[in-house]
């Protein structure tokens, strides 16, 4: 049992070593991405999508993940929970976040309506952006 | 049938060969529906819903029971194009290279509801006499 024990021990330090080396040699992004959990990011600028950031940056604000967790299969349906109650009105788009796309959308996702231009301008900038991922990806979303 | 998730209200339609950017909807894009770059286009769903997606490559026969009708020229470069929607997956479909009027028609597949989340049939048609 003791040399179990005394071996486990070994391998946590080799892990810590083998860490702080891939940290140096991926750089800090990589790190940060494995800290924070997340394999890629989009970040929307507000300059072009004012409305669209604000609801974004106040839904995370107000405790929505910011990583979105790539789940095509599953949007449609998390999409009729999350705008059940919010018909469309005249002159607006609805934006929903997190967006129906992703694991942490659906039920309670903060829905806000915004104006069209915005609204599908910055849809077609996050979907551009996120075309290419695999499902199971999780995107970091922020606004700048 | 092919079926795909409409998102941000619009439907997107490009080439295969094309390395489309995001779209930029101005307010004159919003009233009249579209919004067009190189070799793409984006266009207003009527929802965003599950939707069924058909390509039909030939005369444009207009659908008495589509509640919106858009038509556009687009040119195809590669014998084939991409239909997709923010997020979700992309469709592709065959189409002969050449320069079409694009018709696209959306058909409510049940009685349209008040939230939008409604099945709609969304026909492409890829007209080359209305090139001409």
């Amino acid at each position: 049992m003791k040399v179990k024990a005394f071996l486990l021990g070994v391998l946590a330090l080799a892990g810590v070593f083998v860490g702080f080396d891939l940290q140096n040699s991926h750089g800090t992004s990589f790190a940060a991405k494995k800290a924070a959990n997340y394999d890629e990011s989009v970040t929307l600028p507000m300059a072009k999508y004012p409305e669209t950031g604000k609801h974004i940056k106040d839904a995370i604000a107000a405790g929505h993940s910011a990583v979105c967790t790539i789940d095509r299969g599953g949007a449609a349906d998390r999409r009729k929970e999350s705008l059940k109650g919010y018909p469309t009105k005249p002159g607006y788009d609805r934006d929903e976040f997190p967006m129906a796309m992703c694991k942490e959308g659906g039920k309670g996702a903060d829905i806000r309506y915004i104006t069209p231009a915005d609204n599908r301008g910055a849809g077609s900038y996050i979907g551009n952006h996120v075309e290419n991922y695999p499902d199971g990806t999780k995107v970091l979303i922020s606004v700048k | 049938m092919n079926k795909l998730l409409i998102s941000y209200s619009q439907l997107i339609i490009t080439n295969t060969d094309e390395e489309h950017s995001s779209f930029q909807w101005s307010d004159e894009d919003v009233k009249r529906g579209y919004s067009v770059q190189r070799g793409a286009v984006a266009i207003e769903a009527i929802n965003n819903d599950e939707s069924e997606i058909e390509v039909i490559v030939g005369s444009y026969l207009p659908s008495e029971k589509a509640t919106v009708t858009y038509s556009l020229p687009f040119p195809v470069r590669a014998d084939s194009i991409i239909v997709t929607s923010p997020g979700a997956v992309t469709l592709p479909f065959s189409v002969p290279k050449g320069t079409y009027q694009l018709h696209v028609e959306a058909i409510p597949l049940q009685q349209p509801t008040d939230d939008g989340l409604f099945p709609v049939r969304y026909q492409l048609y890829f007209d080359t006499n209305g090139s001409k």
